[in-house]
């Protein structure tokens, strides 16, 4: 009977009833929220559902392909003492999650709570950004120089 | 008649479409299970916060208390007195060094999204659900989280509400997930051994054995970096969003390094919502200010009318305590005031009783709340009058604030009108 079960189902009895527990405390979490008269419910779905797809289908992607952009226009060869790819990709990642996380600030978006609620404006922190920026990428630029310097010599 | 053609179209679909060599079930058991430990920690401290509100006494809960279980509340202690703090530090900071952990998570299993055919039996169909849940409660929690931080509430929702039931759908498929793929993550382990793989070079790096349906890429490219070098580089992008991040907590050299962190480098100690904001007026804290005390059900005699002058003829007290804020950041000040207990003693209050502080703020979520009895019991807990030996300025709460051991920041009401010791509702 398991066996007809798996058959029909894809999947072991256990794998159906660890769902459908999952989706009844789901089931509970969003009926509270949805009817609560704190939540726009068809807001609420668009960021929820809309967070998933930007992430998938555009920041992925775009990501991905300026990855293979910046390899392509390295052409590090698999001979080539020293490839430079990486000494891209680590300050890139780094202030790219910086920038991932605190882009509201570093664009100012949320200025006017910030203001009302410290008392004082925001410090500029797209300028402290740009120069992690520079710190970042000055460093790989100059730990790649060392490394290519000791490959000749 | 197929509705849906066997072969997949071209594109993301066809397996050869991915050339990763790294990518594989090894990498995504690893960056999987660091990243459980990561989520299990925000989880928890997030749940303890919630609890650290005290959402079950008087008006406290913002996720309205008749439309919640209240499954994980206890009686939030007072000691120790940075319990709040640490609790809130850990949240915030793990959960901004996680993301590039999450992100590398995602990437490793993208194939998985485009997988042919869409469904393949009504296990998958469940299954794909059930990801909507984990990939899109993943990103609303971790977005909503670090908007809140940096104050940008772009959406049509209450943060407090959509975060805390977030968790819940987030968090229930993540279990799921983790049941179903434990499997999948022995096997990765048993046969390659946990860190194994991590000895390679770049040019050593080799993909892991093809399985149709699985992530490895059956036509791999050659490597341009290797598998500790996606470690490195997640736990570098970690690590510099640890330096810009965390000073704002833990405070000390690292705060002058905070250089990104909302309440970051700075000389004062921040103020969250100044008496602008709140609607507080010089007027309304001038002399003629009076603190209206009473105790018990209110028919009984009339409150007590102390001026500030009067407070501060009773026996002060000064304990160096820390002011914590959901939002991460924390800050320790020397606080100087009554005791709440001595004021509850001049009430004529009993023990059992709770305490209902009332702003003068007229409106606002926060205009009120109501301690425990061990939190307005505790020897530290203070209805302060002066901050590092000088009086509170009106941003902090001035004419009188209360401070209480390991509360949260929102819960030491500034601008104090009224403290009403009563038996609990």
């Amino acid at each position: 009977m398991i066996a007809a079960f798996r058959r029909h189902y894809g999947a072991s009895p256990l794998h159906l009833l660890g769902h459908l527990a999952a989706f009844a405390i789901t089931y509970y979490a969003l009926s509270e929220l949805l009817l609560s008269r704190y939540t726009h419910a068809i807001n609420w779905v668009a960021w929820f559902v809309g967070g998933a797809l930007l992430h998938d289908l555009v920041f992925l992607p775009i990501y991905v392909i300026l990855d293979t952009i910046a390899r392509l226009g390295v052409v590090d060869h698999p001979l080539r003492r020293v490839n430079a790819i990486n000494h891209l990709r680590v300050p890139a990642v780094m202030a790219g999650t910086m920038f991932l996380v605190y882009f509201p600030l570093i664009l100012g978006d949320g200025r006017e709570n910030y203001i009302n609620d410290a008392g004082h404006g925001p410090p500029d922190y797209f300028a402290r950004w740009l120069l992690i920026c520079a710190v970042l990428f000055g460093a790989s630029a100059a730990a790649y120089a060392v490394r290519l310097r000791r490959s000749r010599a | 008649m197929r509705l849906i053609p066997k072969s997949p179209p071209p594109g993301p679909s066809q397996e050869d479409f991915w050339l990763s060599p790294v990518r594989g079930p090894w990498l995504t058991t690893i960056l999987g299970s660091v990243l459980l430990v990561a989520v299990v920690i925000v989880g928890a401290t997030g749940f303890f916060s919630h609890a650290a509100y005290n959402p079950d006494l008087g008006q406290n809960a913002i996720v309205p208390r008749d439309h919640d279980f209240q499954l994980l509340v206890f009686n939030w202690p007072t000691r120790p007195t940075w319990l709040f703090a640490a609790n809130q530090s850990l949240h915030t900071i793990v959960g901004i060094v996680a993301v590039p952990l999450l992100l590398a998570k995602l990437w490793s299993v993208i194939p998985k999204l485009f997988a042919w055919p869409p469904v393949a039996s009504p296990a998958k169909l469940l299954e794909r659900v059930s990801l909507l849940g984990l990939v899109g409660g993943a990103i609303f929690q971790f977005g909503t989280g670090i908007f809140n931080a940096q104050l940008y509430y772009p959406w049509h929702f209450n943060f407090v509400v959509a975060h805390y039931y977030g968790a819940w759908v987030f968090l229930s498929a993540l279990f799921l997930h983790v049941a179903i793929k434990l499997p999948t993550m022995r096997a990765a382990i048993r046969e390659r051994g946990a860190l194994q793989p991590l000895i390679d070079r770049i040019s050593a790096t080799e993909a892991e054995p093809y399985e149709p349906g699985g992530l490895a890429p059956p036509v791999p490219e050659p490597a341009t970096i290797s598998r500790r070098g996606v470690f490195a580089l997640v736990g570098a992008a970690s690590a510099g969003l640890f330096v810009v991040t965390a000073g704002q907590s833990i405070g000390g050299p690292l705060r002058s390094l905070a250089l990104l962190a909302p309440r970051g480098r700075g000389a004062t100690f921040p103020v969250n919502k100044t008496a602008r904001l709140a609607r507080v007026t010089p007027a309304m804290v001038d002399a003629t200010w009076r603190l209206q005390l009473s105790s018990g059900s209110g028919d009984g005699a009339a409150p007590l009318a102390l001026s500030r002058a009067a407070l501060l003829a009773m026996e002060q007290h000064s304990y160096d305590l820390p002011i914590a804020c959901v939002e991460g950041w924390t800050t320790t000040q020397r606080w100087t005031g009554v005791r709440l207990k001595d004021l509850a003693a001049h009430a004529g209050a009993t023990k059992d009783m709770l305490l209902h502080v009332e702003s003068l703020q007229p409106h606002g979520a926060f205009r009120q709340t109501t301690l425990s009895t061990g939190q307005w019991g505790d020897d530290e807990a203070l209805l302060a009058l002066k901050v590092n030996g000088a009086d509170l300025p009106l941003d902090h709460g001035y004419p009188a604030r209360i401070i209480v051991p390991a509360m949260p920041g929102v819960h030491c009401t500034k601008w104090v009108g009224r403290l009403a010791f009563g038996a609990p509702a």
